[in-house]
């Protein structure tokens, strides 16, 4: 009897000297993913916006540090680099940070560029960027009410975005919303090289989206945004949702995740449908 | 296809023949515990001319039922024997002027030795592959905070069982989920019977008889589900005194009582569980434990002179509790479930034993969020059965008919995010047949056929096989395989992305044409040494088609989307005991490898591979136990150190903001983007392993016509930090429990 429980004192001191603690590493960084950078090089803005991170190790970094990465932004062609300015973006109310980083250097079209970033620790991320010719400003014809107007102009190359973009007022919760419709698809192209598409006046799709009757609020600004995508512009027309979200599925960023793509991006302006006193009007024909 | 018919043809042959041969004597009946009329299983039945002389000989099933035929007119002595039991004999006649006669007999208790008991029944049982008996007794060998030994708790120390964590309350048996598993309480199907503190169940040592687990290869009596059979035959209550008890410990407490409504005649049993770890976590250890559950039973039995046993019982569950202390998650789930059954042996018949089930069970859970009801899954069965016995010559057949309706009801809608809400029925009836034939003494086959129509699916045609031989030269071992198709038409759909997780979505198969499928093949071996050690070891593999498994996507969201997977399973298990006087100890090892193929969708080309192959939760490669106790005089020591090796999770390689090119350019200083997480394949990183040695020394006395016991223990001795399961959304680890000291007791009537 005593052998047994010598046996089982022996087991549990046994026991107990494996009792360290489990070392467990959550994060796989075999796959060398350093930073995410995603954004556009625009032709026709004056100035760019890129967004790069580091491969966080939280879903939603809080973290308002930007680590000390540099990015930096090279003209190929010519080996002019310039440095771009960091600034820190507060979204959903306070709990999720980033850095975008801005540079009012012009972009040529037809060019290609590289933007790098890279951190103390020396790792590295960069993307080759290649930017696409620019627009042909469209001809806005206005009318209404059901229709806000007709976009029409010429193409060289499908857009990759034709959209508009509405700021709504809510009088009861002094608050204000952006939404955007796209018009991408119905955008008519002809076989001579011209384009037409109809601008809704937003007022249904606003009621719809905030699902709010038209009282409750009223459109306090719009634009139009026409774009045209560069060489490396993603073809998403063959890929499921699920597998756009993986991050080796759409990406030219080296040693990191996200895409940074060269645009002809245009913004314009539409004039307002509504009268001193606010009340929707048919829109005023531009010609 | 052609074989399946000539099968299932096989045993209604022998029907068709068995008027044939009916002219012979024969002897049939039940036999029962004398104090609580249970039947009893392994009970030696001999024939002879003196009580000493053997001319035949038997043993009971798992009903009680036995049967001996093609016997001689003339005066007979009977006798049943058990070991612990006083044995029975009495003298009977037989004569052609009656072929059959029935003769039941009771059982009563004598003084007995514990460990002598255990080791005779695993001789005596015929070591069917893929089957695990377990009998109260040994509920209390595994060290659990209570006095009232768990059916659960000692589940999880058998190799090829796998439990994510200590709460949940979610079993994987030999690579199978939660859902593939039958659970069923004396033939009533009991959809979730443990509890949310993983070491508890509404199955205690208080109210079972018996527990027979089969990991595989079961019969075709048993339908419904692709992995395993968890069979729970209640005990009946006294029909001459009444018991009682009232224990406590840390985490739970409980109360138990029957006794004779009609002495000797019918008999009732109460038991009620609760718990308490929610208020007394808070009081002596270092984080709050928000988990409650419940759970009553009543049972009511009755026998008449006839020897006709029915019985009825009424069990209600209840759980809910945060299975990560710090999420909004509150999981909610319950059973009702009513029922009853009623055998008997049959005089004057070609057919021996009948048994009739009924009954309906009700499953609820849920998922609450910030006080809303977020998730919710419901399903109502009803159901009924007939199995019938009946012996043709050496062939004993088993053979009936099922009959169930099942309403399933859930809304797992995403609040803005998507839609999912369906109400559905479905009908199911079916047939099974099964012979035994043992063509030598050593030799016993079992061949079976399982017809299931599923109304709103299809008609399944399940073959399943069995055989066990013990050649005498194994001196009591012997080999054993079995082989069967199983279907499921019901799916339990669990987003494991999660591991986390206590939801389950019940419904039909998505896809009335993609019947849940399993194919099985098990081989073991097992040898007593002597009589203090016994030596099993089994290997099995199971190819299952057909898996709904949720669709994979590295968007933290949950999601309601299905896809199909086929998994190949196969493992061995291996067994050691030891029981010498007052001591035992089991040794036991389980090696499991489970993988899913899936295309998921368009996924796959995704991963660049047209099929995504992966490891699911459930692959547990290595399970280790090691149990030991001691009785002495008025002391009982129990300790057990489990190791389970590294389960699955989702590894990622980090996180994101994600910027969709379609349709808009992306505007980073408008947008935030979507949240991403970064990952290659699902479930491709593992957990640490995990162990955990626990202990405790039980203390027993008599006082004033009560037994008082006394329990104390500790949880987790080494204070390992083992992971329950790591969030990947919000890179929180949650841990299980970590050292815990308890002090329990109980009192009950002498």
């Amino acid at each position: 009897m005593k052998h047994v429980a010598y046996s089982l004192l022996a087991l549990t001191i046994s026991f107990c000297s494996i009792a360290c603690e489990s070392t467990f590493e959550p994060i796989d960084e075999s796959k060398g993913y350093n930073f995410s950078m995603y954004g556009t090089l625009n032709v026709e803005a004056d100035t760019q916006w890129v967004r790069v991170m580091p491969v966080g190790e939280t879903l939603i970094p809080s973290d308002s540090s930007s680590n000390g990465t540099v990015v930096t932004i090279t003209r190929v062609s010519t080996g002019d680099t310039t440095v771009m300015n960091d600034s820190l973006f507060v979204f959903r109310y306070g709990q999720a940070l980033a850095w975008n980083y801005w540079t009012t250097e012009k972009i040529y079209p037809n060019e290609v560029y590289r933007i790098d970033a890279r951190n103390p620790e020396g790792k590295t991320s960069f993307a080759i960027v290649e930017t696409p010719s620019q627009l042909e400003h469209p001809l806005v014809q206005y009318s209404g009410p059901d229709a806000r107007g007709i976009a029409k102009g010429s193409y060289s190359k499908v857009f990759v975005e034709v959209s508009v973009k509405y700021i709504v007022e809510f009088p009861l919760t002094v608050t204000t919303e952006k939404v955007k419709f796209s018009l991408l698809n119905n955008v008519e192209y002809s076989n001579e090289g011209n384009y037409s598409v109809s601008i809704p006046n937003g007022i249904i799709g606003i009621s719809s989206v905030f699902k709010i009757p038209e009282s409750r609020f009223r459109i306090v600004g719009s634009e139009l945004i026409i774009a045209s995508g560069g060489k490396d512009w993603p073809d998403l027309s063959n890929l499921s949702e699920e597998e756009i979200f993986l991050p080796e599925s759409v990406k030219n960023v080296e040693n990191g995740v996200g895409l940074v793509a060269g645009v002809a991006l245009l913004r314009m302006p539409l004039k307002s449908c509504y009268n001193d006193e606010g009340v929707h009007i048919p829109c005023e024909p531009l010609n | 296809m052609i074989f399946q018919k000539k099968l299932f043809l096989l045993p209604l042959l022998l029907v068709l023949g068995s008027t044939a041969s009916a002219q012979s004597l024969s002897i049939r009946g039940l036999v029962t515990e004398k104090e609580t009329g249970t039947p009893f299983e392994l009970v030696q039945v001999t024939l002879g001319t003196t009580a000493d002389s053997l001319i035949k000989g038997t043993i009971t099933d798992a009903s009680g039922f036995y049967e001996m035929s093609s016997l001689f007119p003339g005066s007979y002595v009977i006798t049943f024997k058990y070991i612990g039991f006083e044995a029975y004999s009495d003298t009977i006649r037989l004569d052609v002027g009656t072929p059959v006669i029935v003769k039941n007999a009771s059982l009563l208790t004598a003084e007995k030795e514990l460990g002598e008991v255990v080791v005779s029944e695993k001789n005596i049982e015929k070591a069917t592959s893929g089957l695990t008996t377990i009998r109260p007794k040994q509920l209390r060998r595994t060290p659990t905070p209570s006095l009232a030994g768990d059916l659960v708790s000692y589940l999880q120390t058998q190799p090829g069982v796998a439990a994510v964590g200590d709460r949940g309350g979610q079993l994987f048996i030999r690579g199978g989920t939660n859902s593939e598993n039958l659970v069923l309480m004396d033939g009533i199907q009991v959809y979730q019977p443990f509890h949310i503190v993983g070491m508890f169940s509404v199955f205690n040592e208080n109210i079972i008889s018996k527990a027979d687990l089969y990991a595989g290869g079961f019969g075709a009596r048993y339908n419904g589900r692709v992995s395993s059979v968890l069979d729970v035959r209640l005990k009946n209550g006294n029909l001459y005194k009444q018991n009682w008890s009232v224990d406590v410990s840390p985490f739970v407490s409980g109360a138990f009582y029957e006794g004779p409504v009609k002495q000797g005649a019918s008999s009732v049993m109460v038991s009620l569980r609760g718990s308490l770890i929610e208020a007394s976590s808070g009081l002596y250890l270092d984080q709050q434990q928000p988990l409650r559950f419940n759970s009553q039973l009543i049972k009511y039995n009755s026998t008449n002179n006839k020897g006709i046993n029915c019985s009825s019982v009424l069990m209600r569950t209840y759980d809910r509790g945060w299975l990560d202390y710090s999420s909004d998650n509150v999981f909610k789930w319950s059973n009702l479930v009513g029922g009853g059954t009623c055998a008997s042996v049959l005089p004057n018949s070609g057919v021996s034993y009948i048994e009739i089930n009924y009954g309906a069970s009700s499953f609820s859970n849920e998922v609450i969020s910030d006080g809303r009801r977020e998730r919710f899954s419901d399903l109502f069965k009803i159901y009924f059965d007939l199995n019938l016995v009946q012996n043709v010559g050496l062939v004993r057949l088993d053979y009936g008919f099922l009959g169930n309706y099942v309403q399933y009801k859930h809304d797992i809608s995403e609040l803005l995010l998507f839609r999912d809400e369906a109400k559905e029925v479905q009908l199911n009836s079916g047939l099974y047949a099964s012979a035994n034939i043992n063509p030598f003494e050593s030799l016993s086959i079992d061949a079976g056929m399982a017809v299931v129509y599923f109304a709103t699916v299809k008609l399944s045609m399940e073959p399943r096989f069995s055989l066990q031989w013990k050649p005498r030269v194994l001196k009591g071992g012997g080999l054993s395989a079995s082989a069967g198709v199983y279907r499921q038409s019901e799916v339990g759909i669990t987003d494991y992305r999660d591991a986390g997780t206590a939801f389950t979505t019940w419904m039909k198969v998505p896809d009335p044409d993609k019947l849940m499928e399993a194919y099985h093949g098990l081989l073991g071996w097992h040898q007593p040494i002597g009589n203090t050690l016994n030596i099993s070891i089994e290997g099995y593999y199971k190819d299952v088609q057909n898996i709904p498994v949720t669709v994979w996507s590295s968007v933290p969201q949950p999601t309601s989307d299905l896809t199909y997977a086929n998994g190949e399973i196969y493992g061995a298990d291996a067994h050691i005991d030891f029981n010498y006087r007052n001591f035992y100890s089991n040794l036991s090892y389980g090696y499991s490898w489970v993988e899913y193929s899936s295309k998921q969708g368009s996924l796959g080309s995704g991963f660049k591979e047209p099929v995504l192959k992966y490891h699911p939760i459930q692959d547990q490669r290595h399970h280790l136990n090691a149990m030991a106790g001691l009785e002495f005089k008025r002391f009982a020591l129990n300790i057990g150190w489990a190791y389970g090796s590294e389960l699955p999770f989702t590894k990622p390689n980090g996180f994101d903001s994600f910027f969709m090119f379609r349709e808009f350019v992306p505007e980073v200083t408008e947008n935030y983007g979507s949240p991403r997480i970064l990952i290659e394949k699902p479930f491709g990183g593992r957990l640490p392993s995990f162990h955990r040695l626990d202990a405790s020394v039980e203390f027993s006395f008599s006082m004033f016509k009560t037994k008082m016991e006394f329990q104390g223990g500790v949880l987790n001795i080494y204070n390992r930090e083992n992971i329950f399961y790591y969030d990947v959304s919000t890179q929180r680890k949650v841990t299980q429990l970590s050292l815990l000291p308890y002090i329990s007791m109980k009192i009950s009537s002498l």
